[in-house]
């Protein structure tokens, strides 16, 4: 509205103390946010794929002796003892697969187009 | 004389937001390891949409802009990932304009964390999965950084185009 804007306009710095309110809060949810998701770091015991939220596949990591290749809905995975990675996917945008592998616990991998998510637990 | 106006702002604000979108879609993944991060150029024309004609008008923008692309990209996750994203940026922009304490470039910063928090959310609702939230600490830096440089470029867009461009005598 022409008020919002004219408040704008007739200030000419480009910074208000204000701002540090809005950045202490940006820098205590990131270090929140790393401390839950990040904080356990053990190696994982399982791989789990997921379609639309069911599990479709969960594979102990212990038992695959040199690669698991797990292929759903286009996606195809490729299970290593070391980790995980997704090698393929027939959806137009490969993010999934720029992601590279993954060996930590918690994380994931999630292509939205196929809904698939493979994680580590 | 109004109604024809805002039919005007909200027309002329998509082509630009579209374009934007566009050109920036060209341009390739900046970070492998977050390959869906972008920059939020035509946050720069929603921002300054909400900042000079306000909340309807910028939720217009936002909304045509979701939808036109998504249709246009060929993936319609695409509509639902950005509406998400964009109606809460947009909220949250316009809660800290009417606020009137912060500056243009945290209000952009501000809303490019609510964009992101968004797409997660939907992420996750899409996957049925929590693990979209993996991604959240990365996605939040970057997005605050994003934030701050397109606010920068609204701050200057601001300050810098004359008032009588906007608006008219009797306005």
């Amino acid at each position: 509205m022409k008020k919002d804007y004219l408040s704008y306009k007739s200030n000419k710095k480009p910074f208000s103390i204000w701002d540090l309110v809005v950045l202490g809060v940006v820098i205590l949810l990131v270090v929140v946010l790393l401390l839950v998701l990040f904080l356990p770091k053990d190696a994982p015991n399982y791989i789990n794929v997921y379609r639309e939220g069911k599990l479709v596949k969960k594979v102990k990591i212990q038992d695959i002796n040199n690669s698991i290749v797990f292929e759903t809905n286009g996606i195809r995975v490729l299970m290593e003892s070391d980790g995980v990675t997704v090698i393929a996917s027939d959806c137009d945008d490969h993010a999934c697969e720029k992601i590279g592998k993954i060996t930590k616990k918690g994380e994931a991998i999630v292509c939205v187009p196929k809904t698939i998510t493979v994680s580590l637990s | 004389m109004k109604n024809k106006k805002r039919l005007a702002v909200v027309a002329i604000f998509t082509a630009l937001c579209l374009l934007l979108s566009y050109l920036e879609s060209l341009l390739p993944s900046i970070f492998p390891f977050i390959p869906f991060a972008k920059l939020g150029l035509s946050n720069i024309v929603i921002l300054y949409t909400l900042i000079c004609f306000g909340i309807g008008e910028g939720i217009l923008v936002m909304g045509f802009k979701c939808l036109i692309m998504g249709l246009i990209s060929g993936n319609p996750f695409m509509i639902l990932y950005s509406l998400m994203g964009g109606i809460l940026s947009v909220a949250v922009e316009f809660f800290l304009i009417k606020l009137g304490k912060n500056s243009i470039i945290a209000i952009s910063a501000a809303g490019g964390i609510f964009h992101a928090l968004g797409q997660v959310a939907m992420a996750s609702i899409l996957t049925g999965s929590s693990s979209p939230f993996v991604y959240l600490p990365h996605l939040t830096i970057f997005s605050a950084i994003a934030g701050i440089f397109t606010g920068f470029l609204v701050w200057i867009l601001v300050t810098r185009i004359p008032e009588k461009l906007i608006y008219s005598k009797n306005e």
